[in-house]
């Protein structure tokens, strides 16, 4: 599916900016991929092809990149809620089912189940990064570790 | 009558493998029978519960243990929840604790917290005047303790254990050295060590202090295992570890190389992916496997007993093929002496079931747990949350006192895993962020890297007493899959326990404004329970400690079980546990059970005295030889 090339990089790079990661640490998940598939599968790929084209566009706008975020993609009653469960699936692993109304507006696909899309995506989830920590149950940092001051620490 | 084993268990968890060891390797036969499945004896088995763990939604206790219809557990997601779940909740309150029934038990997802007991919490009746006292005091069980924290592999240092009275004999040391305490217990401490707080009207002074844990550390080459104790190479100096287990004879390498320290997983509950973590099947890989059959999936549903005298003939037993299926065929296991090591509700369900040990009237009564105050907050600086065992550090100078005869006493659990436990961080605070905050992108992740490793959560665990009244039933009406029975559980907290959660709260506001933590506990945020006092609402949930049931004490008018948890009832019927407990203190009381465990093999293999050992042939069937 060549055709998919184009639209994994808009992907992964509307994850960039969703997401507050960068594209070295999001390719490093090795989630992407299917992320863009978990999506696509949920949501349709009407809304899927329309949320990538808005944000080509929104990319390559000019002006303020967050206000055009914010008014149309997020602010957008069809793509708002898309593009915040791209978030949360970055950050947590998992996929969460769309609201009644979304449904009731745009349609149900029998892939939009809340669900933790695999074991891996769990330990990939980006909150733990954020959090400057490591899945709980995974990626062990050693023994006694954790007794030294976090990174940040001003002690 | 045909004797097929010496003993015959009942549940293949701490207790049942702790007998099971001790009594092979003193050259008896053990048939072991266990409700569950044998998924985690195996390392391969073990990685496919953690696999179900990573892809739980919810990541309660359970969740790598799957659900087995014929071998029903309760649910942390069921509780409160009318009609939900395994245990039939009738209230007043809903029990808030769950277990877990598969080989390994509870202990594939207990904390590791392994505190002693107090010696005045032996003696509570008679110091206090409140609650009931132990058959023995625990000057009798202090070297049961030690075996004990052998077995299970306790890292701690006897001076920082030395405290309301608890003596160690001279010399002893843990097996291990401590586990290192997380920053933030650090932290905690330097604000809070020496500071002192007002206690039966005299200055208490208080300190973080290490907890001792059931996990693997650096071991310490002054420890000397007991006497008949060694390890199979003889030497009886420097503890051995044992590390991750499989019964396979290639398997016995895992022990040797993996899990041999803890190494910060952060997920000692529901699931340590290397055993670092004790769990049960590390003692039961080292009983004497020519004389031990374990039998999975085998469900007792019946004590048999001899009408005339009470002496038990047999176990009644259900024995299915599949979890997935409700079929089963109906067995009968035989012995001379029978252990009920099932778990403190599963013991009273059974003996309930067989209309056995009723004399005394307590069966059933006195059910017990510790239930945990809730209290969670943002410390002013990063303090890295998120890390380290899930506990390494607990308050415990307050676990003793006068005040008892009025008000519960507690410990005070620090965690080092943010509010994973009251409101599902870091999860939920990615949803709110999102959800509710609006934030994406570098502000999202900014916001999250400045709360997720500031979060700290308190867990105060108050005493609850035997109180009659909280009981575990039976009900025809109530049934499983296989036609065993569902648990119905009454339950309360009196004034006296939600007393010391009053102290614990007011403890709490003080420690909050000692650290300048910002309280974020929030009825809102949270699933916990709840229930107000005095105007005061507190949120709260159970430990897992389940205790009283088949209450031990002097007497068969007043107690089910004498002081070597044999039932007064029936002489070669013993039920053993946490069940057995009179009282629980304020102490997770996995240590405890195992002491006692240890005293009550002696029983047994003194009873058996009397006996040439058993054939211990095995009848037909599934059978597996760790």
């Amino acid at each position: 599916m060549a055709d998919e090339a184009p639209d994994l990089r808009t992907f992964i790079d509307l994850s960039v900016v969703l997401t507050g990661f960068s594209e070295v640490e999001l390719l490093g998940t090795g989630m992407a991929a299917l992320y863009y598939g978990t999506v696509r599968g949920a949501v349709g790929e009407g809304v899927m092809g329309d949320l990538l084209a808005t944000f080509r566009a929104v990319s390559h706008g000019g002006g303020d990149l967050e206000t055009a975020m914010r008014t149309r993609i997020l602010g957008d009653p069809r793509l708002g809620q898309v593009a915040r469960n791209l978030i949360t699936l970055w950050y947590v692993g998992n996929w969460y089912e769309m609201s009644q109304l979304w449904r009731d507006a745009y349609g149900i696909s029998p892939s939009d189940v809340t669900r933790v899309v695999s074991a891996e995506s769990y330990q990939q989830g980006l909150m733990w990064a954020a959090g400057e920590t490591h899945p709980q149950g995974a990626h062990q940092p050693g023994f006694g570790t954790w007794a030294l001051p976090p990174a940040r620490s001003s002690s | 009558m045909m004797e097929d084993y010496d003993v015959v268990i009942v549940g293949a968890g701490i207790a049942g493998a702790i007998l099971a060891k001790v009594l092979t390797q003193g050259g008896r036969s053990v048939l072991l029978l266990e409700a569950g499945t044998a998924t985690a004896m195996t390392w391969d088995g073990y990685l496919s519960n953690l696999n179900s763990f990573y892809t739980a939604l919810a990541k309660v206790p359970e969740s790598p243990y799957p659900y087995n219809p014929d071998a029903p557990q309760p649910d942390v997601l069921a509780i409160g929840i009318p009609g939900s779940g395994y245990f039939v909740q009738d209230g007043p309150v809903a029990y808030g604790s769950t277990y877990t029934r598969t080989a390994g038990g509870t202990t594939l997802h207990w904390l590791g917290t392994c505190l002693r007991m107090l010696p005045e919490d032996f003696e509570l009746r008679s110091r206090f005047g409140v609650g009931r006292d132990w058959p023995f005091a625990y000057g009798d069980l202090r070297d049961d303790y030690g075996l004990a924290e052998m077995e299970i592999g306790v890292a701690a240092e006897v001076e920082e254990q030395e405290y309301l009275g608890i003596t160690f004999p001279k010399g002893y040391v843990y097996p291990m050295h401590k586990i290192p305490q997380s920053w933030s217990d650090q932290v905690l401490g330097q604000v809070i060590d020496g500071r002192s707080v007002d206690l039966d009207g005299r200055p208490r002074e208080l300190k973080v202090r290490s907890t001792p844990q059931g996990r693997n550390s650096i071991p310490n080459a002054n420890y000397r295992y007991p006497k008949g104790r060694e390890p199979r190479d003889g030497q009886d100096r420097g503890y051995r570890p044992v590390g991750a287990v499989d019964p396979r004879p290639r398997g016995q390498d895992l022990a040797r190389d993996l899990g041999q320290r803890c190494a910060g997983n952060s997920a000692c509950v529901p699931i340590c992916p290397i055993q670092a973590k004790y769990n049960a099947l590390k003692t039961l890989v080292h009983a004497d496997g020519d004389r031990l059959t374990v039998r999975t999936q085998a469900v007792a549903s019946r004590v048999l007993a001899d009408p005339a005298g009470g002496r038990i003939l047999g176990i009644e037993y259900k024995a299915y093929e599949s979890p997935n299926s409700p079929a089963y065929t109906t067995q009968v296991a035989r012995g001379r002496v029978y252990v009920l090591a099932a778990h403190a509700v599963e013991n009273a369900k059974l003996l309930l079931a067989s209309n056995l040990a009723g004399t005394s009237g307590q069966l059933g009564r006195n059910l017990m747990d510790h239930p945990v105050l809730l209290r969670w907050g943002l410390m002013p600086e990063p303090v890295g949350s998120f890390r380290g065992p899930l506990s390494t550090s607990g308050i415990e100078d307050l676990r003793g006192g006068e005040f008892r005869a009025a008000r519960a006493a507690f410990r005070v659990e620090v965690g080092n895993d943010g509010w994973t436990w009251p409101t599902g961080s870091p999860e939920s605070e990615v949803l709110q962020a999102v959800g509710q905050g609006n934030l994406f992108g570098s502000r999202l992740r900014a916001q999250l890297r400045e709360t997720l490793s500031r979060q700290i959560r308190l867990g105060f665990l108050v005493e609850q007493l035997p109180d009659p009244a909280n009981r575990v039933t039976i009900d025809p009406q109530y049934r499983d899959a296989i036609g065993n029975f569902r648990p119905v559980i009454q339950y309360g907290l009196s004034d006296y326990t939600l007393a010391g959660m009053g102290a614990g709260t007011m403890l709490a506001e003080r420690l909050f404004q000692w650290l300048g933590m910002a309280d974020r506990t929030n009825a809102a945020q949270s699933l916990l329970s709840q229930i107000t006092w005095r105007n005061q609402l507190f949120l709260w949930g159970g430990a897992g400690h389940f205790a009283g049931t088949h209450v031990m004490g002097s007497t068969p008018a007043s107690s089910v079980v004498d002081s070597w948890q044999r039932c007064w009832d029936h002489e070669n019927l013993f039920a053993v546990g946490c069940g057995s407990f009179p009282t629980m203190g304020t102490s997770n009381p996995t240590l405890t059970l195992a002491a006692t465990t240890f005293r009550t093999a002696r029983a047994i293999l003194k009873d058996l005295e009397a006996y040439a050992p058993a054939s211990g042939s095995a009848p037909t069937g599934e059978e597996r030889r760790p």
